[in-house]
């Protein structure tokens, strides 16, 4: 498995994907000097969400970035993983080695995921000391906020990746992107339907989510970055839900491979 | 266990209804440990689907295989096989040692030994000098040097090769022999699809042949290139009393030039007899030749594709 994992992160930081991911990345982060700073000493920013100038902002942009380029990176690194290895037939000869097949695909997806909650570490990381080291303001919140990004990311890679199981890279791209899209005009639908005092709306909005759900999560984060992480338990139900929907494809990602006529 | 491949009545069906295709139907072979096994067919017969059964890839509607003694499919078996697939088009972006040693960690290899046995079947395989060219950058023909070499880097007890000399010019084709032949020296078992009968006919002991997914035949070598009782013979001094004795002997003669003359018998037991005549009437044997069936005449002969009848 160990091996599986090492092979797909050097392939994976080989692919123009996650150059290209990368360079995005980077031009987030060439927007660090253009960041006011406050003088003086190291402002807390913490309960009442108060101080730091334009740097909450930025964070919350380049965090919301990172989350969205990440996501949109996960999916273009992970589209053809296993169908296009089945179709090159290097699948073959990974599979008729000494391994099960499941260890073939716990392998492939470990290696993915560390390779972007590296990826989302790093970057992570950079914001932030960028924002300390340029405006002396240090966020409280903004660890949880970029765990939570960094599982944001490995969602959105798990669902493309259990789909590369069936389908082959073009089809998974358009139905992952067609979920990603659904699930997030729902949330808006959710939202008006909550403003509008339409209980129900929120709760089918809500239900909706499930199919891939990044939105919820994704505004938990928001929320730890304006130092507001005590939410009601809904969001927390949704983080747990993340997790279980990670392992949940996972597992059916390996129990579909295992009994696959591969070409 | 002298048996390394049972296989009973295998069957692999793709599709579903009236849409559905037999590939392999009702497949029933064993392979003796240490043999090398010829698996013959046209296009389509099954012959692929039938290895890739064998290997793991695809699983049978029907029936069971076994391999050096377990189920295909049986984990700790694999590190005592190898596999070298028909077509490969290797994207990876490794270097020739690195994706061998890669392979060879796969088989459960320590790095250091990994990389000891990388550097040995490049040397084997005629890639030696390739060792740090990446392995999307190299032609068929050492794509499917390479793809050999990874099938060997385990030195598998079961070694399974589907048309292992398909893009190899006469040097690769040369080296795949030797290759094979060392195998076989040191015990491996050999399943080969080819559809190369020069190659088969050079290194198998037995062959099977596979039509329409079903096996029409499975024989030694030598029975199904077996003599066909025709003689080509040179003989000095040969007199006009042998040359009767000859066309009494033989169902048709045809004399030429030189004392050189053709026969062909009705049996094989004739062809001793016919030699005995002429030494026997005094003349001189030059050349005696009985032809035989070539392979590639007895495989178009089973699957009804000889023009000749």
């Amino acid at each position: 498995m160990k091996t599986i994992a090492i092979y797909t992160i050097g392939q994976t930081l080989r692919s123009r994907s996650m150059i290209a991911g990368l360079a995005v990345s980077l031009l987030y982060l060439a927007a660090v000097p253009l960041l006011s700073t406050t003088g003086g000493g190291p402002v807390m920013v913490g309960g009442s969400g108060e101080g730091g100038g334009a740097a909450p902002q930025f964070l919350m942009f380049s965090l919301s970035g990172l989350n969205l380029i990440g996501m949109f990176m996960a999916l273009f690194i992970a589209l053809g993983s296993i169908q296009s290895e089945i179709d090159n037939g290097t699948m073959a000869l990974i599979i008729t080695k000494p391994l099960s097949r499941s260890r073939v695909i716990t392998g492939r997806w470990a290696g993915y995921a560390l390779l972007l909650t590296g990826y989302v570490l790093v970057i992570g990381l950079v914001l932030w000391l960028a924002v300390l080291l340029g405006t002396g303001t240090l966020f409280l919140g903004f660890m949880p906020a970029l765990a939570l990004v960094g599982l944001n990311v490995i969602t959105m890679m798990t669902l493309t990746f259990a789909i590369s199981v069936f389908l082959p890279a073009a089809a998974n791209a358009v139905l992952v992107f067609l979920v990603f899209i659904a699930t997030t005009n729902l949330s808006l639908i959710n939202i008006a339907g909550g403003g509008a005092g339409g209980p129900a709306v929120a709760v089918i909005g809500n239900a909706f989510r499930l199919a891939l759900p990044v939105g919820v999560v994704g505004d938990q984060m928001h929320r730890f970055l304006a130092s507001a992480p005590d939410q009601p338990a809904l969001s927390s139900l949704f983080i747990a839900y993340e997790v279980f929907y990670i392992v949940a494809l996972l597992l059916l990602a390996a129990t579909a491979f295992k009994s696959k006529d591969l070409k | 266990m002298h048996v390394a491949i049972e296989i009973e009545v295998l069957t692999k069906t793709f599709g579903h209804g009236p849409d559905a295709i037999t590939s392999v139907d009702g497949l029933s072979l064993h392979v003796d440990k240490g043999e090398i096994f010829g698996f013959l067919g046209p296009n389509g017969a099954g012959k692929t689907t039938t290895m890739k059964m064998l290997a793991g890839i695809i699983f049978p509607t029907s029936g069971t295989a076994r391999l050096l003694g377990k189920p295909v499919g049986d984990v700790a078996t694999r590190a005592r096989i190898g596999f070298m697939p028909e077509t490969v088009r290797l994207n990876t972006f490794m270097r020739a040692d690195d994706f061998l040693a890669f392979n060879a960690r796969l088989y459960g290899m320590d790095p250091g030994r990994s990389r000891q046995r990388a550097i040995e079947v490049l040397a084997q395989t005629g890639l030696a000098g390739r060792a740090r060219s990446r392995v999307r950058d190299f032609s068929q023909g050492m794509m499917q040097r390479i793809v050999l070499a990874q099938a060997i880097i385990n030195k598998p007890d079961l070694l399974f090769l589907d048309e292992p000399a398909s893009a190899l010019d006469p040097v690769g084709r040369r080296d795949l022999r030797e290759i094979i032949m060392r195998l076989r020296n040191g015990g491996t078992t050999i399943f080969l699809n080819s559809h190369m009968l020069s190659e088969v006919e050079l290194v198998c002991s037995r062959v099977g042949i596979l039509n329409h997914g079903k096996l029409i035949r499975i024989d030694k070598l030598t029975s199904i290139t077996r003599p066909v009782q025709v003689v080509d013979v040179r003989a000095e001094g040969l007199s006009e009393e042998t040359a009767a004795a000859v066309r009494q002997l033989a169902d048709k003669v045809e004399f030429g030039p030189d004392g050189r003359f053709t026969a062909t018998l009705d049996s094989e037991e004739k062809i001793g007899r016919l030699a005995e005549i002429i030494t026997l009437g005094g003349a001189t044997l030059k050349e005696f030749s009985p032809r035989h069936l070539s392979l590639e005449a007895a495989f178009l002969k089973e699957i009804g594709e000889d023009k000749d009848g």
